[in-house]
């Protein structure tokens, strides 16, 4: 067997104006005819920038400091171009570039052209590098296109991006990369935007144009799940050197290297045992020990600092640091009886008082039949013929004290929305949403203005997706923290100063860092952040909303375990909404499972993940690649096209205009929305 | 230690060099100084990359200075004439004399006319050395109208002249009246500027934030006013102004009317960047805390759309610089005896006299460099406004 590239010892250097950087160090590796090798690293490894360099698309900053990339076109034998050594802009690189190898990447809509249609685009990748007349061109686009799964290519080539679902997209661009039939794929992240089914039918789509095409693909992920169904080699690359490669059986079966052990460690998967944890490469070791007595601090030196506020007195720094030497003396609390630390310890039997007050189990949160809808187009003299789309349809949900409820859902489901109405960013069309108070009394949120709302908005926080937008670029870490209480009025600057210091180490961030500026951490400390100061009101119900979707496994692993321990340290009520299943089940006691604005399955984690009742549960959890040699991906069982489509879905299951099913018992606490007439209807 | 490479693809290699996850979380003094910076400090370095804003930035913040002590700097006062020396030729300053080192000096001029076109002739003569003087006393002034001094950074020899850009039809200094001239030209813009800022902020502010039937109006509002050519809207509004004001009240009338005008495009600026950072995840973060739309504004939004807001300022600081060259050009802005660029500028307005004392357009120098300045300086900040976008 000849391999198609060979790289050797390449080096790539950043250079900016504060830095040199070495983005790539002495990287090697080969792809042989045929074969499919997975360049596997976190975000920041330098694997995109090793398929930069391969593709000559390397950023104005970036040059090649040394090694060679020898391409053997296996349709010209006996020739070998170092890529290394072309110009960017050489013919000889060009032809290269699109004909021999091409390249598809992660989003697709960005990737293709928006006011140019498929078939154009297809034929202009054609007509660059073949010399055919626009008619066999076009041949060649319709038969590229089949050959990807379009339904009906003659029309396919007439429709532009937008009209496309994402799938298609992504199949029109792979059909784009593919129509010169190219030795090579380089595949950068190619299904990471993609929900697990589509992801899954991509997968098949790339192993079976693979196999059509006789090309070798160069797949750089950082989804193991992905690496142990498709690849036959994986490199490992961390801080832009190879740790590890080799066959991909071998590697998952003896990790040889540190970092990928811990790498095949930090993904959760299906088969842990209960109280099994992650292993992330970098632990972080928040101040568990001191935890709770820091939080009976917190309590008892807020309630007298806010009466000392009341009372009009100053309170000077030693005050509180006065306190600290005497903290974790439990004298202190019987002292200063506080009623709502007397409730808990009663209530919880437990000496150890919780951040978050109130009895374990009962519901924090009730959502019945919650609808939403969105106005789609507005058409007709004076906009007045409105369609409307029903984002969230007779959504019911219960969360209680103490509990993870996951939500699980591909995009567009409808999930976020759901977050959005129950943190009341939204006014919902119908339905209810209760919520325990400090009173301890279920208060209904619709229908409350923001004035009313406030003492609300304390007690439910929220913890966004993307850790990057999600903080005021121009706050320090300090102010970040601390604007909740200032919004809030809680404490005096003092005890916020102090309460942000707790927090950094709760969350494990150096209290040095309070100065700096979001710009100056990584995704997964951005995330902590936003953590900390989700968490600086001491909230009873913490949404997450797909918290480490934008992270490295590694990370992702990182913020997983500190979640769960800051779940059972302060006695935290999760609703935590994700597409990762294996997330949702590592971190959810119960999951509720969402497609088209309803749920259509409920039932605690483990039953859900053992007897999935709906089509729809069961097409995902068949989607999912697991980082496991011993479970590939049943190419088989996965069904193109819509199973995402409640219309779709087999008799009992079917949800359209006429029918209208409802939750149904199965067992105890599963519920799945069909039609069964002998099954009794419950409310939820 | 040497690097092994794989030979056979197949094989399982495995780095053997010590692995220490944490030491990509160290950082080098650099990355720690870059990381403990500010949102301005961040700027600053960016924009110290742009050489060309920060020539003008130096350039910008020299005419500043100069403005505060224009009296010292000139050779002359404002309305000294020299009835002698009418529309008199540029003055070069030499350094030797015949060889011989002499210091800066000028060559006095023989007077004559020409008998056919009447047109007054200025020969250097080389046996009349004016050598000038540095910090000496010349022509009386009062220090911005507080004081009577005399000083001045360079002046003439006694008897001698000094007149690095001619004189005018009155016998006056072009060049110490185009610094006279500074102080108003640059601070014309200014003042207009602030009066343009204050109304784009808050009715950009206002249509971005309320949206709806506001957003509308205020559209239209500015639809209608860029669609009027601007030309005679000033003079319509110019000729407004009552003809006995004083030269210092129509300076106050003419800069509020280019506020008036400007503050369109910025009300563009603000509005746009309201609607796009609204809907930024830390904006609504913020809401979903409680806060009020006060604090949203003045602590999430307006914050990251400040030095894009300067930068904007930066670009129409020209076009009020220009504006008041025009209006006072056409005669309908400052007016004698208040001394501008446009005002000076006022004087070439017979393409005559253009063509026989090519020196008297000069004026048109300061308004080109200071213009350019602020355009490059602009154009310098709007990039560096965002550092954390690469």
């Amino acid at each position: 067997m000849t391999d198609i590239l060979r790289i050797r010892d390449l080096e790539v250097e950043f250079i900016t104006p504060h830095m040199r950087t070495k983005a790539v160090d002495k990287v090697s590796f080969r792809i042989g005819a045929q074969q499919t090798v997975a360049l596997v690293g976190e975000s920041g490894s330098g694997k995109t920038t090793i398929s930069q360099a391969i593709m000559g698309i390397l950023p104005r900053s970036a040059r090649i400091a040394g090694g060679s990339i020898i391409f053997a076109d296996p349709k010209k034998p006996g020739t070998r171009v170092d890529i290394a050594m072309l110009s960017a802009n050489s013919a000889e690189m060009r032809a290269i570039r699109g004909g021999s190898i091409s390249m598809i990447f992660q989003e697709p809509m960005s990737s293709l052209s928006p006011i140019h249609t498929v078939g154009d685009q297809i034929c202009e990748a054609v007509r660059l590098h073949q010399k055919v007349g626009t008619r066999e061109a076009r041949d060649l686009a319709r038969e590229m296109l089949e050959l990807v799964g379009f339904p009906n290519t003659k029309s396919a080539l007439r429709t532009y991006p937008f009209e496309l679902s994402g799938g298609l997209r992504q199949r029109a661009m792979i059909a784009m990369a593919l129509v010169c039939r190219p030795a090579l794929l380089v595949a950068d992240e190619p299904t990471t935007a993609l929900d697990v089914t589509i992801q899954a039918q991509t997968l098949r789509l790339i192993k079976d144009l693979q196999k059509s095409l006789k090309m070798s693909v160069l797949l750089i992920t950082h989804d193991l799940g992905v690496v142990a169904n498709m690849a036959d080699h994986m490199v490992v690359v961390y801080n832009g050197r190879v740790v590890e490669s080799g066959k991909t059986d071998d590697i998952f079966i003896n990790p040889g290297h540190a970092y990928t052990r811990s790498l095949l460690q930090a993904v959760p998967h299906f088969d842990m045992e209960p109280g099994e944890r992650l292993k992330p490469l970098r632990e972080i070791k928040p101040r568990i020990d001191g935890l709770l007595t820091l939080v009976d601090k917190f309590d008892r030196k807020m309630a007298r600092l806010e009466q000392h506020a009341t009372n009009g007195r100053h309170i000077d720094d030693e005050a509180v640091n006065g306190d600290d030497k005497r903290g974790g003396d439990s004298a202190i609390a019987q002292r200063h009886p506080d009623p709502d630390n007397a409730a808990i310890a009663s209530a919880m039997e437990s000496p150890k008082p919780r951040l978050s007050t109130g009895v374990r189990g009962e519901a924090v949160l009730a959502v019945s039949h919650l609808t939403k809808s969105f106005p789609v187009r507005k058409s007709g003299w004076f906009g007045m013929d409105e369609r409307r789309i029903e984002a969230v349809c007779d959504v019911s949900l219960t969360v209680g004290r103490g509990e993870c409820v996951g939500l699980v859902g591909e995009s567009g489901c409808g999930k976020t929305t759901l977050s959005k109405l129950i943190m009341r960013a939204m006014a919902p069309d119908s339905g209810s949403i209760l919520f325990r108070g400090e009173s301890g009394q279920m208060t209904e949120l619709v229908g409350l203005d923001e004035d009313r709302l406030a003492p609300y908005r304390k007690r439910i926080q929220f913890v966004f997706q993307d850790p990057f937008s999600s903080l005021n670029p121009r706050m320090t870490v300090q102010d970040l923290i601390s604007e909740p209480m200032l919004i809030h009025g809680v404490g005096t600057s003092a005890y916020r100063r102090k309460m942000v210091l707790e927090l950094m180490e709760v969350v494990g961030l150096d209290p040095r860092f309070l100065n700096r500026y979001p710009h100056s951490f990584s995704g997964g400390q951005r995330q902590r952040i936003g953590i900390a100061r989700a968490l600086c009101l001491r909230p009873d119900l913490l949404i997450l909303d797909e918290p480490t979707s934008a992270l490295d496994v590694s990370v992702q692993a990182q913020i997983l375990n500190l979640l769960k321990d800051l779940q059972r340290d302060l006695n935290l009520t999760y609703l935590f909404i994700s597409h990762n299943l294996a997330v949702i089940d590592y971190m959810a006691d119960r999951i509720a499972v969402m497609c088209a604005g309803r749920i259509v399955e409920s039932a605690p984690r483990a039953s859900l993940f053992r007897s999935p009742a709906h089509p729809y549960t069961q097409a995902l959890l068949n989607a999912v690649p697991y980082a496991d040699l011993d479970h590939p991906l049943d190419f088989s069982k996965i069904i193109d096209g819509k199973c995402s489509d409640p219309a779709a879905w087999p008799a009992p299951f079917t949800v359209d205009r006429s029918v209208n099913p409802s939750m149904v018992q199965l067992a105890e606490d599963h519920f799945v929305r069909m039609t069964r007439p002998d099954y009794q209807e419950i409310a939820v | 230690m040497s690097r092994h490479k794989p030979d056979r693809a197949d094989e399982h290699f495995v780095d053997t060099r010590p692995f220490d996850p944490w030491d990509k979380e160290e950082l080098t003094p650099a990355q720690e100084k870059y990381f403990q910076a500010s949102q301005w400090k961040l700027i600053w370095w960016r924009l110290k990359q742009h050489r060309l804003a920060l020539i003008s930035l130096i350039i910008l913040v020299g005419m500043y200075a100069a403005i505060f002590i224009v009296e010292f700097l000139a050779p002359y006062a404002q309305e000294s004439r020299d009835s002698l020396n009418i529309h008199h030729p540029p003055q070069g300053v030499h350094l030797f004399d015949d060889g011989t080192f002499v210091g800066p000096f000028t060559y006095g001029t023989d007077f004559a006319i020409d008998m056919e076109t009447l047109k007054p002739i200025y020969t250097p003569n080389p046996e009349k050395i004016d050598r000038l003087r540095f910090f000496c006393s010349g022509d009386p002034y009062e220090f911005w109208g507080l004081f009577d001094a005399s000083l001045h950074l360079v002046c003439p020899a006694k008897d001698g002249t000094l007149f690095l850009l001619g004189t005018d039809r009155l016998g006056r200094d072009m060049f110490s009246r185009i610094i006279y001239g500074a102080r108003i030209s640059l601070t014309i813009g200014l003042v207009g500027i602030a009066v343009s800022f204050f109304l784009g902020v808050l009715i950009g502010g206002a249509a971005g934030y309320f949206g709806g039937w506001v957003d509308s109006c205020v559209q239209r509002v500015i639809e209608v006013i860029r669609s009027l050519p601007e030309i005679p809207l000033w003079m319509a509004l110019s000729a407004a102004l009552p003809v006995t004001w004083s030269p210092v009240l129509i300076y106050f009338g003419i800069t509020i009317i280019l506020g008036l005008i400007d503050w369109t495009g910025l009300a563009r600026a603000v509005r746009s960047k309201f609607l796009a950072l609204r809907e930024e995840d830390y904006a609504l973060a913020a809401r979903l805390t409680g806060a009020t739309p006060k604090r949203i504004i003045a602590r999430h939004l307006l914050p990251n759309f400040a030095s894009h807001l300067i930068a904007s300022v930066t670009l129409s600081i020209p076009n009020m610089i220009l504006g008041e060259t025009a209006l006072s050009f056409l005669g309908l802005g400052l007016r004698p005896p208040v001394t501008s660029w446009g005002v000076l500028l006022n004087e070439a307005q017979n393409i005559n006299a253009v063509a026989v004392y090519p020196w008297l357009m000069l004026p048109v120098v300061p308004v080109i460099i200071v213009v350019l300045a602020f355009n490059f300086l602009g154009d310098g900040l709007r990039d560096a406004a965002d550092p954390y976008k690469n």
